[in-house]
């Protein structure tokens, strides 16, 4: 009898630990995890000064009352940050009307050495991307480290001269906070949510 | 009881321990998951030869066939098999030592106990589960086209993915040498050994 308690004892809580440590099995990666951390409670971002294609100077404050899609990305990527810069302009084609008017599209560069505002500049019009879409970096290269881990991105040098980067599209509400995470690809997911804000 | 496994164990924990000797085994996922672990997992196993055969003998009444210890060490496993968990231990420090208290003492020793209660089918139960499960993640993370942990490239997963593939084949192998060869030299009481050298506790 005893033993089988402790036995029942060890499972039950076994099981618990589990579930728990993968907010019931629906995170085994931290990729996952980050997305539903946001999701349950949206994160409050450091408030780094940023500068855009032009030299401009922004903060993502900048932006509270309207929602912002933010990517990472560094000019030089020759894979996953086009397909990323792809989406943003095919959510941003289904909803031409609030493009820059409530609905903001910002690529933030985590590699300031190499992407200059003259870089951003070229990388944005390769793109083609809408005037209202700002390219930005950070002005201070010390913010870098908490504007990545307050994202939930994590950069690593992939041996070649450039990066391995955890890619999606991070959403800001409307007061500024990290609300919500979307596969790369998800236009669709996107889209719907953008239409349940308006 | 012996003090030698202890001193063993104490010496290869301080070891990896030593925060260079840690960082380096960190820097790659194969040497976090397929080195570190393991060898943290074998200082449990190394210290519960030190456990006096009183409490010994007190653990057996509350699992007698070691179910228990069993169940203990998969669910610990199964934790610290969890990519996001070995991130975390990267980037934050109580989780890292969270992984240094817990696999030791809640893997690695409830493994020992388990295997020292366990019969032949049991055994041969956890040793085929091992087996199986070090080749289903190994030809996993060989061939995963995406990154399971968020620090480390995908070269490395594969990597990974190599050096389980290659641990479950010679677990295999050697599974089978025993079976084919015999077992081991028993002691000379003639008592089998537990995974940690000693005797086996006989049945009170």
């Amino acid at each position: 009898m005893r033993a089988a308690t402790a036995l029942a004892a060890v499972l039950v809580a076994g099981s618990a630990t589990l579930w728990q440590a993968t907010d019931g099995l629906r995170a085994f990666t931290t990729e996952a995890a980050r997305r539903l951390a946001v999701e349950a409670a949206p994160r409050r971002l450091p408030a780094a000064t940023l500068e855009d294609q032009d030299g401009r100077s922004l903060r993502i404050a900048d932006y509270a009352g309207g929602i912002v899609l933010v990517d990472f990305i560094y000019t030089r990527c020759p894979t996953v940050c086009t397909q990323m810069t792809d989406t943003l302009r095919e959510v941003a084609a289904a909803l031409p009307s609030r493009l820059g008017d409530g609905i903001h599209l910002l690529s933030i560069s985590f590699d300031p050495d190499n992407d200059t505002t003259h870089a951003l500049r070229d990388y944005a019009a390769l793109q083609g991307a809408d005037p209202t879409w700002r390219f930005a970096r950070v002005v201070d290269r010390g913010d870098m480290p908490d504007l990545l881990e307050a994202f939930g991105v994590v950069v690593l040098p992939d041996g070649f001269g450039g990066y391995v980067h955890n890619a999606a599209i991070h959403v800001l509400d409307a007061e500024g906070r990290l609300a919500a995470i979307h596969d790369f690809t998800d236009v669709e997911g996107l889209v719907a949510r953008l239409e349940r804000t308006s | 009881m012996t003090r030698r496994p202890l001193h063993l164990s104490g010496a290869l924990f301080a070891v990896l321990a030593l925060p260079p000797v840690a960082r380096q085994l960190e820097s790659s996922m194969a040497g976090h998951m397929a080195v570190q672990v393991p060898l943290l997992v074998l200082c449990g196993i190394l210290a519960f030869g030190a456990v006096p055969e009183s409490v010994r003998r007190r653990l057996a009444a509350w699992d007698r066939h070691g179910l228990v210890g069993l169940g203990l060490a998969l669910s610990a496993m199964a934790y610290w098999m969890l990519p996001r968990w070995l991130d975390a231990a990267l980037a934050d420090p109580v989780v890292e030592l969270a992984k240094f208290v817990t696999v030791p003492l809640l893997w690695g020793m409830p493994l020992a106990w388990a295997w020292s209660r366990l019969g032949l089918v049991g055994r041969g139960f956890v040793a085929a589960h091992l087996v199986a499960l070090a080749w289903v993640l190994g030809w996993f993370y060989a061939n995963a086209p995406a990154r399971m942990c968020a620090n480390y490239l995908l070269e490395e997963q594969q990597t990974l993915g190599s050096a389980l593939l290659a641990l479950g084949t010679a677990g295999a192998l050697a599974g089978l040498l025993r079976v084919v060869v015999g077992a081991p030299r028993p002691a000379a009481d003639g008592q089998p050994l537990r995974l940690d050298g000693t005797h086996v506790l006989g049945n009170h």
